[in-house]
């Protein structure tokens, strides 16, 4: 088997956990963040070679989709809207815990597409403000304003979950 | 800040149960689009080169020039631009169109420009004055002072010369070091055969009466006693002066004399020309048609006068302010003048357009090249007359460099708002 393709099956398979939750936390549902981390993939896969001679394709991973992400909301408007489904597995059934997620998903749904993906960068990928900033190709104080505008919205909807 | 991550941890922690990535179809999907674009590029590749291929080959097989007879000069340009560098003039270039005189303020000279455009400077070097080169009427010979001592007569599709070390310019000291002395400042005539040509010379014998010399491409030079101003050749053994007779009688006021190679007047005919204007004749004011059956004569006043060789008999005349120290060309038995930078035809219509950095002010074409097709380049075609059009190596290279200018800059800027966000 070409070397390439067992190389990026060896990655898939160390990253591909990590690469599903981002997924989830920038979509909130289970479809798309399987669509989104397919999609991920693919591009990476277009570009392996390159990018594992640069010897980082996590940060290329994360680029390409925290920037689909953002993309996917913007052409939303050229595109069918997805059907998306009541059924929550990832949630769990019953009890406060998931009481409290359902509430956190639900704060993350009301967030923009770039607040949720700097709050996926900022608090789950642990990247300081320069490094997300270059993630989005931004600049560092839209970031700033993204989080701060972010965090507000969340602690409005679920200050008990955010502000534990 | 970090009250964020144990709750979304704790929201996330299942999902990787129920989204499982395929990485075989991911690969599988990476390499399908590999394969698009590669062949979406090579598409592209194809199309531009299949576009300037056919521009390349295709359009210029309609403008192409065909020779006439297969081996002289077949058409002339519809302009000639400056060259980037001033080249020799190769020893057999092929068929020209064209003599033009350079004058500006830092440059001097012949030159010689082919049917497709391309300029070169006449060999004359040393001169102490203007001594204009001769094309032939097929363009393949070209008559001219090489050397201060040494005219030349050059076959221009084979590289022969013939070489006259008897005939010199006229500075004194060259007394001695040949026979004869080059009219500056005056045309030369080839004969419609392309095997003689006529230039105004004197012998250097102060009591000689030689007012001009026959130079034959073997190499033999006949001596003319003739008066006037030498206007061309009627036929290949039959040559015209015109001569002002406006300070004499002045009945008529000028005559066509025919004279034969061998020097014996054959006809003289009276010319239908006003007394005002016969009394301006110079050596550029008269010009014999290829087939020998007019004469042109250029007034001092801008009226272009055609006459009748057979008897003298005025068949037209036209106002074109023109060069006064430039021989009328020949197209279809009309003359051709030099108008600010460009040589016109007789309905006005420009024939050829000179880049004005160039500063010509004087254009003799070969009357074979005004017979045949105008040779129009791309760029004249895609950009008309305008600037660009005989700028088009410096204006390729302006838009190049702006390109890479505004690459670069972009390139800076980027780097620099990266450099900002990484040190914020």
């Amino acid at each position: 088997m070409n070397r390439g393709v067992e190389d990026f099956e060896e990655w898939v398979h160390a990253r591909g956990g990590a690469l599903a939750r981002s997924a989830y936390l920038l979509t909130g549902d289970l479809h798309l963040a399987e669509d989104l981390v397919q999609e991920t993939l693919a591009r990476v896969a277009q570009h392996w070679k390159r990018v594992s001679r640069r010897g980082n394709p996590d940060a290329y991973a994360r680029q390409v989709m925290h920037n689909l992400a953002i993309d996917r909301w913007r052409r939303r408007s050229v595109r069918p809207p997805e059907l998306l489904t009541d059924s929550h597995p990832e949630i769990g059934h019953g009890g406060p815990d998931v009481e409290r997620r359902m509430v956190l998903r639900d704060a993350l749904a009301q967030l923009t597409p770039k607040q949720r993906a700097v709050v996926s960068l900022r608090f789950y990928e642990d990247l300081t403000e320069v490094q997300t900033a270059a993630v989005l190709g931004c600049s560092v104080s839209t970031v700033k304003s993204q989080t701060r505008d972010a965090l507000a919205r969340l602690r409005r909807i679920a200050p008990e979950e955010v502000l534990r | 800040m970090s009250d964020l991550r144990d709750p979304l941890d704790d929201l996330l922690s299942d999902v990787p149960t129920y989204v499982v990535p395929d990485a075989r179809a991911a690969w599988a999907a990476g390499a399908r689009r590999r394969t698009r674009r590669r062949v979406g590029v090579a598409a592209a590749v194809t199309v531009v080169v299949a576009l300037v291929a056919g521009a390349v080959t295709w359009l210029p097989r309609t403008v192409e020039p065909q020779p006439a007879d297969g081996e002289g000069v077949g058409g002339y340009p519809a302009r000639v631009l400056k060259p980037l560098v001033a080249r020799d003039l190769p020893l057999a270039p092929g068929p020209m169109a064209m003599v033009f005189q350079r004058n500006g303020e830092d440059i001097y000279g012949w030159w010689v420009a082919s049917p497709r455009g391309h300029a070169w400077p006449v060999p004359q070097q040393d001169m102490i004055d203007s001594y204009p080169p001769a094309l032939s009427a097929d363009g393949r010979m070209l008559a001219y002072l090489h050397t201060p001592t040494t005219y030349v007569i050059r076959d221009l599709t084979t590289g022969d010369s013939t070489t006259f070390d008897s005939i010199t310019d006229g500075l004194e000291s060259r007394e001695g070091q040949g026979e004869w002395v080059l009219g500056p400042q005056n045309p030369s005539f080839w004969s419609p055969d392309g095997s003689r040509v006529l230039v105004r010379g004197s012998s250097w014998s102060r009591d000689s009466p030689t007012t001009a010399l026959v130079l034959d491409v073997d190499g033999t030079v006949t001596e003319l006693e003739t008066d006037g101003f030498p206007a061309g050749w009627v036929d290949d053994d039959t040559l015209a002066f015109v001569q002002d007779r406006a300070e004499l009688d002045g009945k008529p006021p000028a005559e066509l004399v025919l004279v034969r190679v061998d020097g014996a007047v054959e006809r003289r005919i009276t010319l239908a020309l006003p007394r005002a204007a016969a009394a301006w004749t110079s050596q550029w004011s008269s010009s014999v048609s290829p087939d020998g059956e007019f004469l042109a004569f250029v007034a001092d006043d801008g009226q272009v006068y055609v006459f009748s060789t057979e008897d003298g008999a005025r068949r037209s005349r036209s106002f074109v302010p023109t060069s006064d120290t430039c021989l009328p060309s020949w197209q279809d038995d009309f003359p051709a003048l030099v108008r600010t930078s460009t040589l016109v035809g007789h309905s006005g219509e420009v024939l050829t357009a000179f880049d004005s950095r160039l500063e010509v002010v004087c254009a003799m074409a070969a009357p074979g090249a005004l017979a045949g097709e105008r040779h129009v380049g791309l760029a004249q075609r895609w950009f008309g007359d305008g600037w660009v059009a005989f700028n088009l190596p410096l204006a390729v290279a302006i838009a190049v460099g702006g390109v890479v200018v505004a690459g670069v800059v972009l390139l800076v800027i980027r780097n620099r708002r990266r450099r900002v966000h990484r040190l914020g």
